[in-house]
């Protein structure tokens, strides 16, 4: 059996997740554990990791899930938008 | 365009608190130190407990008016911006300075719009100026000394915030570090952001065991404001930085220039990011801002782009006929000045 196609999404958006933010906050040690916030994130940078999901999957994070979770709960709240969203309609990653 | 009035800064005078590490002193205000010192701030400034915002706007006129040669006598006008709590109601704190300094019978004025007052007070330098053509020096200071008692430093906005004091003596016929315009304006829909909760006639004091240490601090306010509405919280954010452009833009076609013509910018003290969010679009690379004096100060309220700009030109990181822009943001309030050095 396959696994279910959320999953493998969460997976993939997980990994560019914690790609985009040690990017961004120029921080190569940075898991999907970590808090934005905690790594010195702040609301420009948020919005830069907004442009990354939006220019990729054509929806963006939500910013207070970002600021008050893990990159992996921001990355899966991201990954269930990218399924729900009508310019996705296969929920392809 | 602005009316024609030749003004420019002749000296400058600085107080600052006492230096304090930020890496060491975090955990003494906030649970989640390693946030803070993310941030990037070095140094901040804390004044001695009994050191308020009028002895450091005090002492940072008398250093001004030293390095100028003017006396309190000599003055036809006192501004003062404070962008935090005054030392008392029910006084005006732009005479206290005035009777510290021992000026008499001289106009005074006072600004509270918080942040950003140390860039568009300057206007109102300048609307003086050119209305009372008596007015031949001025002195403007912005102070920020914040209350402990009710504000957390570390857990306000996303810098650490400082006490210092920033005067310049402004003179009629000045042609160097001359003022070009001045703009702003505001929106009003979430000017309660950061408002303390007590203090005022709403709520004049806190509740019993309240402590600034404890209490919700910027991030709690933003959450309230925005929890539920996350297109409502990316519009606001981005709004903050394409209003400070559009500020830079009005403030350029009032002098007659454009972006191309503006060499520096000086925003409040906040993050290299930050800063350069408000640069790259008007072609300024951040070797031409504050992003490097920042970390050394914290976010010093008002006073943030005066004692930029002073340091700037200390340093001889600035030349004659560079043109300055000084911007910031109060709480949903905008502003630019032009200065051409």
């Amino acid at each position: 059996m396959s696994e279910p196609r959320t999953s493998h999404h969460t997976e993939e958006i997980t990994r560019l997740t914690v790609e985009w933010a040690a990017e961004i906050l120029e921080e190569p040690e940075v898991t999907a554990r970590d808090n934005f916030l905690d790594l010195g994130g702040h609301s420009i940078l948020a919005l830069r990791l907004c442009r990354y999901a939006a220019e990729r999957f054509g929806v963006e994070y939500d910013i207070m899930t970002l600021f008050e979770n893990d990159l992996a709960t921001a990355a899966e709240d991201l990954a269930t938008k990218v399924s729900a969203a009508p310019s996705n309609p296969d929920g392809r990653v | 365009m602005s009316p024609t009035v030749n003004l420019g800064i002749s000296s400058f005078g600085f107080a600052f608190g006492e230096d304090r590490d930020v890496a060491t002193s975090a955990g003494d205000y906030v649970d989640n130190p390693e946030r803070v010192i993310n941030w990037g701030f070095r140094t901040f400034h804390r004044a001695p407990d009994d050191t308020h915002a009028t002895q450091l706007a005090t002492e940072a006129s008398r250093r001004a008016l030293e390095r100028s040669g003017t006396t309190a006598a000599e003055l036809d006008l006192v501004v003062l911006a404070s962008s935090d709590l005054p030392e008392y109601s029910y006084r005006d704190e732009a005479a206290a300075l005035a009777r510290c300094l021992g000026v008499e019978r001289t106009q005074t004025l006072f600004l509270q719009e918080g942040c950003g007052a140390g860039v568009h007070g300057l206007y109102y330098v300048a609307a003086s100026m050119t209305m009372q053509p008596e007015i031949n020096r001025v002195l403007f200071i912005a102070v920020n000394r914040v209350s402990e008692f009710h504000r957390n430093r570390m857990n306000v906005v996303n810098a650490v915030l400082s006490d210092a004091a920033a005067a310049v003596v402004i003179e009629r016929g000045r042609s160097s570090n001359r003022w070009l315009a001045t703009e702003q304006f505001t929106e009003p829909e979430n000017c309660d952001l950061l408002r303390v909760d007590f203090g005022g006639t709403v709520n004049p004091l806190p509740p019993q065991g309240w402590s600034s240490r404890t209490a919700p601090g910027g991030h709690e306010a933003i959450r309230a404001r925005f929890g539920d509405d996350p297109a409502t919280l990316q519009r606001f954010l981005r709004n903050r930085y394409r209003r400070l452009v559009e500020v830079i833009d009005h403030a350029c076609a009032r002098a007659g220039l454009g972006r191309e013509d503006l060499t520096h910018l000086i925003y409040l003290n906040d993050s290299a990011t930050s800063i350069n969010a408000v640069a790259e679009p008007l072609g300024i690379p951040l070797e031409h801002t504050n992003a490097e004096l920042a970390p050394d100060h914290g976010h010093m309220g008002a006073a943030d782009q005066l004692v930029s700009f002073g340091q700037l030109l200390e340093r001889g990181e600035l030349s004659s006929g560079d043109i300055v822009v000084l911007c910031g943001i109060s709480t949903e309030r905008w502003s630019a000045t032009l200065l051409r050095v």
